[in-house]
């Protein structure tokens, strides 16, 4: 057994295990919250959800920037793989973001700069994934995706400041996150031990994904040989 | 492959110093709205139910679509080693 | 650096006789914008009290898909006649290139847009000759077609290209489409210049960094 596939079971069993840790935190140890009730323990999935997908655009950014400097294949392998792991878990941020909003605001959605943001977010990564299937494949295909990995990073901090800026023009429309309640530290404990969860599950998805792209592309390039032997 | 492996290293690093701060950045923001007072902290079961559900479901789904891809791999890998063996015998 | 603008504005004008010959880019443009107007129209039903609200979202929702059209007609046109290819083997650098194409685009689009606002404006019973509006269609226009040249030369090497440029390109000018719909709604009213500064700020940092980034992935994008 080699020393990366040591590693790979090794986080594997570990996240399995903080998995299992974090639900009996979730659903047993953690006090219900006062106000919100038992739906607020949506929040220890929503926001390791949403860490994990914006750690996996980080990801996609720095394979990007990698890519177009070194052109060695293993950035892109990185950047593609973490794309399409993040955009999973941001639709899921996005889905039980809903599902919180619609028992706590009264509403599935609100034009909130956060819910807006992720929303576009979203939309740029998922353009991401369109834009590998149809672009040509290999090198020119990562050469475009790399541009929009790194546009894609930078734009999103503007996109909120401008979105947050709007939406204080419209007072009224402002329903969603305000003030700041202080954590009880056990509820503070039960959501960093999630952070750790899905934090871990998250690098054991990109490892599994990127030896599966790098199996691919090997193949790809076996291909091609045998056609030019051909 | 070194290069990715050592990159993910580096970025990892980064990442656990980035998930304290970030996560409690995160948890100060806690919405702190409305449901009416004294109203019953159960009501709101059947969200939590569907928030699991779909967590769930949707990873299984991710798990069953990668190992779908990784099974039409290993039978391409198959089709070309025959193509290859077929070539060899007929020139051999 | 004279070589340089020599070569832009020797593309720009190549661009810019070859569109009044044929007039193809700023006439699509103009009738989509004009349609979309009226069809927003239709749809809306504005009673004179809510034109303010809804009359600088209408605007710039027809600018920016008309835009969107206009980038995607001009590099079709471009591939078509392989006049890319052919500018490519010469030895323009790809900055050059890239500048040259925006200041055609920005051109045509501007031009369709000046003309597409006074029917704006009387379609919608407003009087837009404000300098605050004609100061933000300038500033969006270019963060525009900064990030749209980039991405029309990505998505016409794709598939299905019509639809992958405004995939593309929509999300990314998320910001400055909001800023110029907040600041044209303001300039609209007759705000005053203060007022508007935040939001031409947003838009003036949008369009350098768009400007800078593009032109360095430009070249990233027509490596061949």
């Amino acid at each position: 057994m080699s020393t990366n596939t040591m590693v790979r079971n090794g986080l594997l069993v570990l996240s399995g295990a903080m998995m299992l840790l974090s639900l009996y935190l979730i659903f047993r140890w953690v006090p219900t919250e006062k106000n919100l009730g038992v739906s607020q323990r949506i929040f220890y999935f929503h926001v390791p959800l949403a860490w994990a997908g914006f750690l996996a655009f980080f990801f996609v950014m720095v394979g990007s920037v990698g890519y177009l400097w070194k052109r060695t294949d293993g950035w892109d392998h990185m950047a593609y793989s973490a794309v399409e792991i993040g955009v999973l878990f941001t639709t899921l941020m996005l889905i039980t973001g809903i599902l919180w909003a619609k028992p706590v605001w009264e509403v599935w959605w609100t034009w909130d700069p956060r819910l807006t943001t992720s929303l576009i977010l979203w939309l740029i990564y998922v353009a991401y994934l369109m834009l590998r299937a149809y672009s040509p494949r290999g090198e020119q295909g990562a050469r475009y995706a790399a541009v929009l990995g790194i546009a894609g990073f930078f734009d999103v901090p503007i996109v909120y400041l401008s979105i947050h800026w709007w939406r204080t023009v419209h007072p009224e429309a402002v329903v969603g996150p305000a003030a700041t309640s202080n954590l009880y530290s056990a509820m503070f404990i039960t959501l960093m031990i999630s952070v750790v969860t899905f934090t871990l599950l998250f690098i054991c998805l990109l490892l599994e994904r990127l030896s599966l792209r790098r199996s691919e592309h090997e193949l790809e390039a076996a291909r091609d040989l045998v056609e030019t032997l051909r | 492959m070194k290069y990715a492996l050592k990159a993910l290293m580096v970025v990892l690093a980064l990442g656990a110093a980035l998930i304290l701060g970030t996560a409690s950045a995160m948890a100060q923001e806690l919405p702190d709205v409305a449901a009416a007072p004294g109203s019953d902290p159960e009501a709101n079961l059947p969200y939590l139910y569907a928030v699991y559900t779909v967590t769930w479901v949707a990873f299984f789904a991710y798990l069953v679509y990668l190992s779908q891809r990784q099974r039409d791999l290993r039978r391409q890998v198959e089709e070309l080693r025959r193509a290859l063996a077929e070539k060899e015998s007929q020139q051999g | 650096m004279t070589g340089f603008w020599a070569t832009v504005s020797a593309l720009v004008w190549k661009d810019i006789r070859a569109e009044l010959r044929t007039k193809d880019v700023v006439i699509s443009v103009l009738t989509f914008a004009l349609l979309s107007l009226v069809i927003f129209n239709f749809a809306l039903r504005p009673s004179p009290q809510v034109i303010p609200i809804v009359a600088p979202g209408v605007l710039w929702v027809a600018f920016t898909f008309a835009g969107v059209l206009g980038l995607t007609r001009t590099f079709v046109l471009e591939k078509d006649r392989g006049n890319l290819e052919g500018l490519l083997l010469t030895p323009t650098s790809r900055e050059a290139i890239y500048v040259g194409k925006m200041l055609g685009s920005l051109v045509f689009m501007l031009v369709a847009e000046v003309v597409v606002l006074p029917l704006f404006a009387v379609l919608f019973n407003l009087s837009p000759f404000r300098p605050g509006l004609l100061l933000v269609m300038l500033l969006t226009t270019i963060g525009f077609t900064a990030v749209g040249t980039l991405f029309s030369a990505i998505a016409i090497n794709t598939r299905s290209r019509e639809i992958m440029l405004p995939m593309l390109l929509l999300p990314l000018v998320v910001p400055v489409i909001i800023a110029a719909v907040v600041a044209s709604g303001t300039a609209l009213e007759g705000g005053s210049w203060s007022e508007m500064a935040k939001w031409l700020q947003l838009i003036a940092v949008f369009d350098v960094l768009a400007l800078v980034f593009s032109a360095f992935a430009f070249e990233q994008v027509l490596q061949e």
